[in-house]
């Protein structure tokens, strides 16, 4: 397969696709194609979201990293988070929050701290709508130690919505 | 302001529901507007192994509002949902929190036999778990009376099917040497008019308790 994007760094992205429906297939680490073996998944997404970025999907196309070694198959759904990339300006209702809580603690399972870490920093910005900056906080409140820019990203969180005039100490209850 | 069923405050979308009990106890649950089902629901750990998220409908709660602002309680409501989709029938029923409660993707991991969750402890975990420290649990203090309770609840589980002899026997090594969060003191701490006053003291938590139990009794 004729490699869709190469990257600055010169990773192989041979395994890597467009389907269809405007899904990108990511198959990671692997020993034959795709990224090299123990690269790190933060690396990969920055990656990704190049690619994600060139190339004409649809809004609600469907981003995956599939995990694949000799004998298993895992597969990590990123729905939640090409959602919250795309929504994370406007109010989340209750049950748009619940599959990224859902996503962000799977990712917490896996250990993946410095992928959700750079979630964190990508996708928290000063145009990001209180319930998602409320969401992301909290959904990584108990592993808060172990992401190296909680502390900075909380600190910037209280700025941007004193910006606008929100009480922190309502919206941040417990988290200052 | 306290409501029962059916009477809701406008635009309620989430508190704490407290059923008084006939021996003087209490139970209790959160309770939320399902938008999606436009129906109120309760999400409430009843018993070993049976954590419910159903509909309310009980004129017998005693429930108030939880003062979060609008986002926070649309947070808690996803958090209580998702937790409640994953651990339906596997929180035991025990006196000592678990040190670690839930796993990274919010299932129960307690594994210690006689540890477990009360309907009280259940609501205080998960409100801690996203950064709601309603009361501090370093101050609360072992009382006398707490030991009947844990009798109380060694009899039933004895004859709970599916307690195993090894969580029972583990459980009533605990009687008397844990203490209790009871569900009149999570309550009143979790619905506290300034939520910025949270991470309550037991002797303040008490008072409160009792402001709630003289409401009740009037």
């Amino acid at each position: 397969m004729k490699p869709l994007y190469q990257s600055k760094k010169k990773i192989d992205v041979t395994g890597l696709g467009i389907k269809p429906m405007g899904e990108i297939l990511v198959k990671w680490p692997t020993k034959h194609h795709g990224f090299s073996v123990g690269t790190d998944i933060s690396v990969i997404v920055h990656e990704i979201e190049d690619i994600y970025n060139r190339a004409d999907v649809m809004p609600y196309s469907t981003l995956y990293i599939q995990e694949i070694d000799d004998t298993t198959v895992t597969t990590t759904n990123l729905d939640w988070y090409t959602f919250l990339k795309n929504n994370h300006q406007r109010e989340l209702s209750v049950d748009e929050m619940s599959p990224i809580i859902n996503g962000i603690h799977r990712l917490i399972k896996d250990c993946n701290f410095n992928y959700l870490n750079d979630i964190l920093l990508h996708t928290l910005t000063s145009a990001s709508s209180p319930e998602s900056i409320v969401c992301m906080l909290r959904a990584t409140f108990s592993v808060k130690e172990k992401l190296a820019n909680w502390k900075e990203l909380l600190n910037k969180s209280k700025s941007w919505l004193q910006e606008r005039g929100r009480n922190i100490n309502q919206d941040l209850v417990g988290l200052i | 302001m306290a409501f029962y069923f059916p009477e809701f405050p406008n635009e309620f979308l989430a508190g704490l529901a407290l059923l008084p009990l006939e021996d003087g106890n209490f139970h209790i649950g959160f309770i939320y507007q399902n938008e999606l089902e436009n129906k109120i629901k309760i999400c409430h750990l009843c018993w070993h192994f049976k954590l419910k998220n159903e509909e309310f409908n009980d004129p017998k709660y005693y429930c108030e509002e939880v003062n979060l602002n609008y986002l926070n309680k649309k947070f808690l409501i996803a958090s209580f949902q998702n937790i409640s989709d994953l651990n339906d029938s596997n929180i035991p029923y025990g006196f000592r929190i678990p040190i670690e409660t839930y796993d990274k993707e919010n299932i129960y991991v307690g594994n210690v036999k006689g540890e477990g969750l009360t309907c009280a402890t259940f609501i205080l975990t998960v409100f801690e778990k996203n950064g709601y420290k309603i009361l501090n649990r370093e101050s609360w203090k072992l009382r006398e009376d707490d030991s009947n309770w844990q009798n109380f609840i060694i009899k039933h589980l004895a004859v709970t099917p599916g307690v195993s002899p090894d969580h029972l026997e583990s459980a009533k090594q605990m009687i008397g040497s844990v203490v209790r969060f009871r569900p009149d003191e999570v309550f009143s701490c979790a619905v506290v008019d300034d939520v910025t006053k949270w991470d309550i003291d037991f002797s303040e938590a008490i008072k409160m308790a009792n402001e709630i139990k003289k409401c009740l009794a009037s």
